[in-house]
Parts: C-alpha cells; sequence; structure tokens
C-alpha cells in the first residue's frame, strides 16, 4: 500500500483551483483504479458508470477536503453510489469471460468483491475501505480476507501464486 | 456469504505462507486491473465536463460531511482520550463508592471498634472540638465544616478499618476526606475512635438529623450546629483507656 501520493496530492490541490491540465493528471492517476473496481463489480457496464461517476467529480469537486489519499476514497465513493443505483446483473452472461482477472473477482460475493477490489485496485487504505463500504473495519478485514481465499481457490489452491501469474501474464 | 469450511489451507499450511500469498493474489489481481489502456475520449469527456463545470462557476459549494477526507488529526485525538479518560475516572469512582457502601453494610451489624488494636490508642494530639470556635477558615477546622456528618463519619471508620489495606480503596474521594479531616493517615485510628466509639455507646440521632439539614447549606467554617458534635467530643473519654 503507498502511504502517500505527493504527485496527486498536488494535482488535486491544483485541479481545486481550476487548473485543467492538473484535472487531466488527477484523472490518469485516479482512473485506472477506479476502473479497476467498477469492472469488478459491474462487469461491462464500468466504462458508463465511470463516466458518469467522472461528471459528478468533475462537478463536486470545489467541496472536497483532504489530499490525494482522501481524493482516491472520495471518487471511490462517488463511484460506488453510481455502480449501486444500478442492479447488478446475475448469470453467466454478465461475467467477463474466461480467467481474466475481472472474471474472477465478479465470481465472488459482491461484497467480498469489493472489499478487494477497493484495498487492491483502488490500493485504498482499511480504514478508508470501510469508509466507502458503510461497515465497519472489522468487517470489510474479514470481507477482503474470505475474498482473496475465494480467489486462491478459484486459481487452484497448491500454486496459487504461479497459477496468478500465469493467468494474468496473458491479458484479454 | 461465503462460508469457508473446506478450504484447504485449514489442513497443514501455516497461516503465515498462505497470507503471503494471498497477499501476492491480491496485488497481482490489483495490478492487471489497473494496467487496462485508458480510453482517450472517456479523458476528455472528463475534463470537459470539469471546463464546464468551472464556466457555471458561483460560489464554492459547502462541503458536506461525506467530501471531507481530511486525515484524523491530533485534535481529534486529544477529544477522543479525553472523553475515554473522563468515562474510566467515573467508572473507577463509581466503583469505589460502591465498595464504601457494601463495605458500610458489611460492618454495619456486627461494627466492634474493639476489634482494631489501634481503636483504643488514646488521642495524640488535643481534642479539636476544644478549640475556640471563632477561628475563621483554616486548614484544620476542615473537620468541623460538616458537623452533622458524623454518623457518616463513623461509617467511613469502621469500612475503612474493614479495607484500609486495599490501597487502590484508599484514593477515593471519601477516603481522601476521611484521611484529610484527620489530619492524616496515620491519624485515623485515632480520629475514627472519637466517631466509633459515640456510635456504639450511644445512638446520636439528633445530632445527626440536625447537622445534615444545616451542614448542607455551605461552606461555613463556624456555625451554631457546632454544639451537635457535642456528644462526640463527650464520647472521647470513653474511648480513652
Amino acid at each position: 500500500m503507498p502511504t502517500g501520493d505527493p504527485a496527486l496530492d498536488t494535482a488535486v490541490a491544483r485541479a481545486q483551483d481550476g487548473d485543467e491540465t492538473a484535472f487531466a493528471a488527477v484523472y490518469r492517476l485516479v482512473h485506472p483504479g477506479l476502473l479497476g473496481y467498477l469492472r469488478g463489480i459491474a462487469g461491462e457496464e464500468a466504462e458508463d458508470i465511470a463516466a458518469a461517476a467522472w461528471r459528478e467529480i468533475a462537478r463536486e469537486l470545489p467541496r472536497f477536503r483532504g489530499d490525494g489519499r482522501g481524493f482516491r476514497g472520495w471518487t471511490a465513493g462517488i463511484a460506488r453510489r453510481h455502480a449501486l443505483g444500478r442492479p447488478r446483473r446475475s448469470g453467466a452472461s454478465a461475467r467477463p469471460p474466461g480467467h481474466s482477472p475481472e472474471a474472477l473477482v465478479a465470481r465472488l460475493p459482491r461484497a467480498q468483491a469489493e472489499a478487494v477490489l477497493l484495498r487492491h485496485a483502488v490500493r485504498l487504505e482499511e480504514p478508508a475501505v470501510a469508509r466507502v463500504m458503510r461497515r465497519p473495519r472489522p468487517v470489510v478485514r474479514v470481507l477482503a480476507r474470505r475474498g482473496l481465499r475465494s480467489l486462491a481457490r478459484l486459481l487452484g489452491t497448491d500454486e496459487v501464486t504461479h497459477d496468478v501469474a500465469r493467468t494474468l501474464g496473458e491479458p484479454g | 456469504m461465503s462460508t469457508d469450511r473446506n478450504t484447504p489451507e485449514a489442513d497443514g499450511t501455516t497461516d503465515l505462507d498462505d497470507a503471503w500469498a494471498l497477499e501476492r493474489t491480491a496485488e497481482r489481481i490489483g495490478e492487471a486491473l489497473r494496467r487496462r489502456p485508458v480510453d482517450d475520449a472517456a479523458e476528455q469527456a472528463a475534463v470537459a465536463a470539469f471546463r464546464s463545470a468551472r464556466a457555471a462557476g458561483g460560489r464554492a459549494p459547502r462541503t458536506r460531511r461525506g467530501d471531507d477526507w481530511r486525515p484524523r488529526t491530533q485534535r481529534h485525538r486529544w477529544v477522543r482520550s479525553g472523553a475515554v479518560a473522563l468515562v474510566t475516572s467515573a467508572l473507577l469512582g463509581g466503583i469505589a463508592f460502591a465498595s464504601i457502601r457494601v463495605a458500610d453494610t458489611q460492618r454495619h451489624d456486627t461494627a466492634d471498634p474493639g476489634t482494631s488494636h489501634s481503636t483504643h490508642r488514646p488521642p495524640a494530639d488535643p481534642p479539636r472540638e476544644q478549640s475556640p470556635p471563632a477561628g475563621p477558615g483554616t486548614a484544620p477546622t476542615e473537620p468541623r465544616q460538616r458537623p452533622g456528618t458524623a454518623k457518616d463519619v463513623a461509617a467511613h471508620c469502621r469500612a475503612y478499618e474493614h479495607i484500609k489495606d486495599q490501597g487502590h480503596a484508599l484514593k477515593s474521594t471519601a477516603w481522601q476526606r476521611l484521611v484529610r479531616a484527620a489530619g492524616g493517615e496515620q491519624q485515623v485510628p485515632v480520629y475514627c475512635a472519637r466517631f466509633t466509639g459515640a456510635a456504639a455507646e450511644a445512638t446520636p440521632s439528633p445530632a445527626g438529623t440536625n447537622g445534615n439539614k444545616n451542614g448542607n447549606s455551605g461552606q461555613g467554617q463556624v456555625r451554631p450546629t457546632q454544639r451537635h458534635a457535642e456528644p462526640t467530643a463527650k464520647a472521647k473519654p470513653s474511648t480513652g483507656s
């Protein structure tokens, strides 16, 4: 987990002052993690949800108070609200195909998937994950651990890391 | 919520290895999820939204609670630890008072001042009741501020005998008041001898009731009710050997 993010700190502060270039930098720093999270919980709708979330982020940015780390949590909360606004499509058709990371995470129960993704895709720290999910910290910790275990089981238990490496080595 | 009953890590692999492997799994999945190419059009749309929000301008909107992601400050921590300290001290105080009352009720029926070896020691210093009653508020006159509580003092004395070896109990306010009234921890048995002796000999009910009525009214050092403390003064010769 990164302890600090000076580049994002500066970019957020300058974007709040109205700097358009800084806002683009913020987008490039934050969007990948956000999109990873949304892909894991919303599948193919992730891009649409992300676009709606970014419109709100751009509009509400003057309200935000905090540094880069706080900004990741704040934006994750906005993205989550947009994702929850849409019903999660169930069934195999909603799942991304194959052994892509999205496909693996999509097979977890939603709360576990969220805990894992917020922690490891968005790279939030535990208190921030708890705040975004509106759950107590111990619950979030258990959810993340269970989610990881389930992932490990899905990947095959005896050679977890190797399997993941092989699976993730060939994206798409 | 899925259950992990049949997880293979229960069979013998160490938790540490397991945790490490899970952490690696998580890191790799997180990295893979973030590594997807960023759509330029999406970025342009976001920046356009930012530009139009700027153009709309207006006053800076109010920051709602959910928008404040500043880290917890030192001040928050102080407030929290202060609250914890307050609750703790209230709890401990309550326990101390409860222990006084329990000890008191236990001793009440079998109150016997003779059980203590030091109870019958004659008073080392001259009894304060005989000093001129006109002295303005100085520290030594403190025990006579509330003359009507003789009965209470007697009760505390009996409880004190019972509990004096338990150091923490002596820190409570009631004990400290007793010790202060006696003029030091060494003087407590002497001081108590007067009250417990009086209580055992005769019930000073008029002194108790009158004193309570008047004693609650303030911090005045000298008042007519002073005379009601006399039973305790009279009791003194009876306790001396």
